[in-house]
């Protein structure tokens, strides 16, 4: 399986190609990915340095286009995509049908990843996408069981990609309004759940608090680990209970199921994480990287090494990691 | 971690610091920071700190020093004024962050770091520190960086 790794900088680039990646995903410095963050991502002479380092490494590089098109900014995604594909890229990572159309059109050689924001939860939609947009490669939603991705993988037209490692915005990816509810402003629309500019954080007597456009989302008491600021990770008063009552601050972490996915013909591994650090996105694909070779040799009798989930679950969200939707029989 | 060693090594750094006059810090780092920062002052990557303050406290050593941009100059002052973002911890973690061997956002999750205030600022700081090229310092730098590095390594491995 394909190893395929976050880059937010060039920095992050460069240790992810040398720590063992097989390919790179980055975005450009606008609301055309979802990972749009003040001072992350390439500029024009960024993206040369790192499409040329990537490059004479053997390894590949996907930019991601992953936000849905808005009427004002078009032009802006039209000029993401020529710009990848001047620079050579080996795919494009595209949610938006616009922009899908706009690329298969105007660049019909270049590859094209469906994103995990396009939320094709089954072997239908992806015939879909395959037919009228020639994509080649889909990342599956975090919201499926593992039957659920046998099950796609049995009869999916083009190959599959699934999340790995990372942190987890698992409610209805491509679909989630819970940010713009709270703050006007989506993945899916401007490229950031939970905007920094509406993010405040304070040290009070009962604890950190951190608060999304005024809204108080969590209250972390002494020796408690902090999340990331998303309404879907906050803990709400229900009935006089205060709880995650949506979701809890976990990472996901499918190393235990790597030859599960294997077997079901998963032909990439994505770890998440292009806003993290250099040091976050070493530690993750060093040990990602070992467990795959590890697997390719031990096959059957793989095990996960303690060594592995220990480094892995010390730079997690929330420091717990989950298997999930992976595990939920239910579904 | 190695107690015994950061018991005799932190008094010193720590008196050693809060015994340099604020002067020789300001006039230091208001020459070490723009040769860090060239390249991103001069694509105006460090615009977003014209005229806005950035607080770094190191709560351990009880140094901390409020930083701005003022025409593209780098200026340095104390930390006892208001500020636009204050990110505040112990020496040994910007020690780990600045060496690269820690992940901003894990000590933060696990609140060894603080950052209160403008949030945006404080990401995109953040951001730019993560983005710094240490290929490209200049050598005396990157020794310097490669010392703290190793020094922290020794003190705080864990
Ligand atoms: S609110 Fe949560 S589920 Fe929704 S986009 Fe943000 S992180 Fe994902």
């Amino acid at each position: 399986m394909e190893l395929v790794c976050p880059a937010g900088s060039l920095p992050a680039l460069r240790v992810a190609v040398d720590s063992g990646a097989d390919a790179v995903y980055m975005g450009f410095k606008d609301d055309t990915n979802a990972r749009h963050f003040a001072g992350l991502n390439f500029n024009d002479r960024k993206a040369r340095q790192a499409l040329d380092y990537a490059i004479d490494r053997k390894v590949k590089v996907f930019v991601a286009i992953n936000t849905y098109a808005q009427p004002k900014g078009w032009k802006r995604w039209q000029e993401a995509v020529d710009r990848a594909y001047d620079l050579g890229v080996n795919a494009l990572i595209v949610a938006d049908m616009g922009v899908l159309e706009y690329t298969c059109n105007k660049y019909p050689d270049l590859a094209l990843h469906l994103s995990v924001q396009g939320s094709a939860t089954n072997h239908e939609a992806l015939k879909f996408y395959h037919q009228n947009f020639g994509i080649r490669r889909a990342v599956l939603p975090r919201v499926l069981s593992l039957a659920q991705v046998k099950l796609a993988a049995e009869k999916s037209p083009v190959d599959l990609e699934v999340f790995g490692f990372g942190s987890l915005c698992i409610m209805a990816e491509g679909r989630c309004y819970l940010s713009s509810y709270v703050t006007d402003e989506s993945p899916n629309t401007c490229g950031a759940c939970s905007p920094a500019k509406a993010v405040r954080w304070e040290e009070t007597d009962l604890g950190r608090e951190s608060r999304l456009n005024d809204v108080l989302i969590d209250r972390y008491q002494e020796g408690e680990n902090a999340g990331y600021p998303t309404l879907c990770k906050g803990r709400f008063k229900v009935d006089d209970h205060v709880y995650n009552a949506l979701e809890e601050p976990t990472s996901l972490n499918t190393i235990r199921l790597i030859p599960e996915l294997s077997a079901a013909g998963i032909k990439a591994i994505k770890l998440e994480g292009r806003q993290r650090s250099p040091a976050y996105v070493e530690q993750i694909v060093r040990v990602w990287r070992e467990a795959l070779d590890t697997y390719a040799v031990e096959r059957d009798n793989f095990t996960p090494r303690g060594e592995w989930l220990d480094s892995l679950s010390k730079v997690s969200e929330g420091t717990q990691t989950t298997l999930g939707a992976y595990s939920r029989p239910w579904q | 971690m190695n107690p015994l060693i950061q018991k005799f090594i932190e008094p010193v750094v720590s008196r050693s610091a809060q015994a340099c006059p604020f002067l020789i810090q300001k006039i230091a780092l208001e020459k070490m920071l723009p040769q860090v920062f060239a390249a991103e002052i001069e694509e105006g990557d460090l615009d977003c700190l014209e005229g806005r303050y950035l607080k770094v406290l190191v709560k351990d050593l009880n140094i901390g020093w409020s930083i701005t941009l003022r025409n593209s100059l780098v200026e340095v002052e104390r930390a006892d004024g208001d500020a636009d973002v204050t990110i505040s911890g112990d020496a040994r973690e910007f020690a780990l962050l600045v060496s690269r061997q820690e992940d901003p956002d894990t000590l933060f999750f696990q609140r060894r770091l603080t950052i209160e205030g403008d949030t945006e600022l404080g990401l995109e700081v953040k951001n730019i520190l993560d983005a710094l090229d240490h290929e490209n310092l200049p050598f005396p730098l990157k020794q310097l960086l490669e010392s703290v590095s190793q020094v922290s390594r020794f003190i705080y491995a864990t």
